[in-house]
Order: structure tokens, then sequence, then C-alpha cells
């Protein structure tokens, strides 16, 4: 339910497992999904975020509160005092410590961040992958992705010669 | 580290790979097949970088084509074609070899052999200069039309398919070939013939079948005039009357002041009319081109003595199905050549 609190209007997201988190709409609105919903007034009541659970859930709230940018004169207190480059410095150290986590936590954060579209948050957690997948050999990545090779030898070929004639 | 297998849907698959560079992205099609599905499915369209890195030029009077391209730190096209055989140094007297591109098409080229001697059968070849890679094409079958002109045209769409395909779509000579039986050109009966024909044989080569066969071209709506009509009484110079590929349609700039668009989903074609043009014309100072809107055709007239050269822009609507030139730009370029 949409309710205020201290005057900022609030967003109440719930988990399929059942669980409600009250967010200020301003961080909700990180999520383009979400703000989407709420400029369609589709949000008067909890808004239910299908396939992600309450853990994962916690997470995308936790990044998009530390996210959501500072609201000038009358607004958080850090960007009174804080210079902007120090700040941001801040969020890359506090980003580096929120992504270590294993793959499967990694994986169910890109597919919230994908479903509620999460730029900054989909950044951050591709990272690691595209990382892996550009310094690797076809082998090691899918050793790092326990992913199985399921081509026939063929097939393979098929593809490789297709790459090499059509793509750079 | 855990090897339990965690899979990711494929839009979230997507998005993370979509950051990858395209020569990577093209590799990753071989991690397995639910990466190679994800990434034809969704991201075709980023698996060819589509910046212009250089361009080609045919001069006139110049046997071979001549690439220009800025300096560049990253990798750089290789314009000199060093690696088709015809350039290589097992060819005897390889100095005087060279290539002439013919047509592109979304980044691959159509080029011919080409020497200051006389080739008896000059080899063609599909080339991609950015991976540097060539098919050399089959020998092209006996003309559909003997005595008539073929002219060679690129469809390539890798945002749809890795495939290619090469038309070579016959036109009419400047002399038309004798009928054998009387020597007056004017009895020919190829003369009173409806042209383009109602049917339109084509021979196509696909890269999916790696040979040419024959297709028919439907056509809807009238002719452009009658083959008495669309000879000239001297050689044109078939390089300036090329083609445009696109969504699945070929625009050909055909030589009396209209061109074809054949539909390579329905094979159809129809004839369209170029922009100022009333009938049909001698001599044509119409240039097509095409940008990522769509079919564009250029003219330029007028003369740059006395001041009065004019370039107009149309641009080919094709919404609702109806078919049309809208101006986009009209403008006189004394500035521009008194510079």
């Amino acid at each position: 339910m949409a309710t205020r609190e201290a005057g900022k209007k609030m967003i109440m997201l719930k988990s399929p497992d059942g669980m409600e988190f009250e967010v200020e709409e301003a961080v909700a609105m990180e999520s383009q999904t979400i703000r989407k919903m709420i400029e369609d007034d589709c949000a008067d009541t909890a808004i239910l975020i299908p396939n992600i659970n309450s853990k994962i859930l916690s997470r995308v709230i936790e990044y998009c509160n530390k996210h959501v940018p500072t609201t000038g004169a009358t607004g958080a207190a850090a960007s009174d005092t804080v210079a902007p480059a120090a700040l941001a410095e801040d969020l890359k150290i506090w980003d580096a410590e929120f992504i270590k986590v294993n793959r499967a936590t990694r994986f169910d954060l890109i597919q919230a961040a994908s479903y509620l579209n999460i730029k900054g948050l989909l950044d951050l957690t591709s990272q690691t992958t595209i990382d892996t997948i550009s310094d690797n050999s076809l082998e090691e990545i899918r050793s790092f992705l326990s992913t199985k090779n399921d081509y026939l030898p063929e097939e393979e070929q098929t593809i490789r010669r297709e790459n090499q004639w059509a793509f750079q | 580290m855990a090897s339990e297998p965690v899979e990711l849907p494929d839009d979230a698959l997507a998005e993370v790979l979509q950051r990858l560079p395209p020569h990577i992205l093209a590799e990753t099609r071989r991690v397995c097949k639910a990466w190679h599905d994800a990434i034809d499915d969704r991201l075709r369209g980023s698996l060819l970088s589509r910046s212009v890195r250089g361009i080609f030029i045919n001069f006139s009077g110049q046997y071979f084509s001549e690439f220009f391209s800025r300096p560049s730190t990253g990798p750089a096209i290789d314009g000199g074609f060093d690696f088709l055989p015809c350039m290589g140094v097992e060819v005897k007297d390889h100095c005087d070899m060279g290539v002439k591109v013919k047509d592109h098409c979304n980044g691959l080229l159509l080029c011919r052999e080409s020497s200051y001697r006389a080739l008896p059968c000059p080899r063609e070849y599909v080339v991609n200069p950015a991976t540097r890679r060539w098919a050399r094409l089959p020998k092209r079958p006996p003309p559909l039309m003997p005595g008539f002109d073929h002219t060679a045209h690129l469809a390539f769409e890798p945002a749809v398919s890795p495939h290619y395909q090469v038309f070579l779509i016959p036109r009419v000579p400047w002399r038309l070939p004798s009928d054998g039986e009387s020597g007056d050109d004017d009895d020919n009966p190829l003369l009173e013939l409806e042209w383009p024909p109602a049917s339109y044989l084509i021979d196509v080569f696909s890269s999916v079948t790696q040979r040419w066969d024959t297709t028919t071209f439907l056509r809807e709506g009238e002719a452009a005039g009658i083959v008495a009509d669309m000879q000239l009484d001297w050689r044109y110079d078939p390089s300036l009357y090329h083609a445009v590929y696109w969504q699945s349609a070929l625009y050909i700039h055909c030589q009396h002041g209209y061109l074809m668009r054949m539909s390579l989903s329905d094979h159809s074609y129809r004839v369209i009319k170029l922009p100022g043009a009333g009938g049909l014309i001698v001599y044509s100072n119409h240039h097509l081109g095409r940008s990522s809107q769509g079919v564009y055709c250029a003219i330029l007239d007028g003369s740059i003595l006395d001041g009065s050269k004019r370039l107009q822009v149309w641009y080919l609507s094709e919404s609702c199905g109806r078919i049309e030139w809208v101006l986009k730009h009209d403008t006189r370029l004394k500035t521009v050549y008194a510079q």
C-alpha cells in the first residue's frame, strides 16, 4: 500500500514467498519496470514482484537504496558534505563489496536486474561474466559456467565456419 | 568453485551477452546450443559492427578499385585484397592482376578479377574485408538472354542470416543481338517485347545451396515499355546503375528512368518511375542509395558553368502499401563548386 511516512511516498513490494518490503518511491523507481507501473497508476496496492525471492529482492532494494540520487538542497546530508568525486569513489568500493557473492546469487541478481530493468545493477552483475567470456578459451568458459558443450563436432565446425565467414 | 549448473533464462542471458564486442559475441555462439540460440534469436544485429572504416572507389578508366580509410589504431579493414588467391605470389606476373569491386551489401563485397591484359574468364569472389574471408563464385551459367548485358548484385543481411545471394539481372544492351535472319536491325522481333518482361528469369546464386539456380520473378503492374524504347545510341556506363538492398527487397536502378523493386520473399517485382522522370529518359543523372531509414535517390543536374548545379534528395516512401517519392532536400551547389 502506498503510504506517507515523514513526507516521503512509500511503496510496498511483495516477493512471491510472501515477504513485504516498504521502500521509498524514489528508491523503487530506480527500477524502470516499477517506475512504469507507478507512472501508469498500476501501483495503488502492493506490487508483487514475480520470480524474485525475498533474499534477492532485499539485496536489490539494498542496491537501489545506495544508488538512488540524493535530492539537492533538502535531500540527504551526504551530498551536502561529500564531494561528488569522493561519493562516486565510495559507491565503487560499496559496489565491489556488494558483488562479492557466489555465482548462483549473482545469476539471480542478473535475472532480477533484467526483469526490473535496473541498468546500473545489470552492468555490475554482468561484468564478471563478461570478463570471464572475454578473457578465456571456450573450454574455460564452459567450465567456469558449468555449461556442457552439447554440439556434435560437425555442428561446432559449421558454426566455426559461419563465424569465420561473416563475423569478425 | 561450486559447479552445480546454473542457468540464466534467455532474456537475462541476452542482456549480459549483448555487452560483448561483436567478434567475441560471435565466438560465444560456440559455447553451447542454448547460447547459440539466444544470440541468434535476440542479438543477430549486434554480431557485425557496421561502422564504416573506409570506402572503395572505382575511378573511371582504372582497372582496380582503390581503398581509402582514416588511420586507425583499432583493427583496420585491409583494402588490399592481398589475401585473395589471384593476388598471391604463386600467380605468374601477379603484379598486373587486381580486383574491381562490382557491388557491395552490408559489409560484403562482390569482386571480379581485373587486369591490364584481357582475361578470358575473370573469376568472381564474394569477400568480407573485415574478416579477410572470401569465397569464389562458381562460373556464371550461360546467359538466360543471350546477347543481353547482365549485371551482378549482392543481397546480404547479417542481422537476419549469415548467408548471401548474388543476382544476375539481364539488361537491354546498347546494341541488340541480331536475330540472324534479316540484316536489318529494325526488323528484330526482340524490339517489340515488353520490358521488363512479365516473367523475368533471373539466375541467382545462393550461399546455402552453393549453386546458381534460375528464379522467375513475376511482374506486378505495368512494364516500363518495350525493348525498342530501351535502346541507346551509345554504350552506357553500367557502373552508374547499381542496386541497393533493403528489407528483403533489391532495388535495381535501370537505364531508362525507372527502377525495379524485386521482392526476394515472394519473387515478385514492380517497376517504379524515378523521381523527376515523366516518362522514359535516355540519360539518367539519378544515383540510388540507402540509409538506415530506407531507399533514397539523389539527382544531380544543371551546369557548373552557369552556377545552376542542383542537388535533390528523394526518399522512397512505402508506407500503407503506397509507393511514392518524397522530396527531402533541394539545394544549389554553386558555393561548393566555387571554392
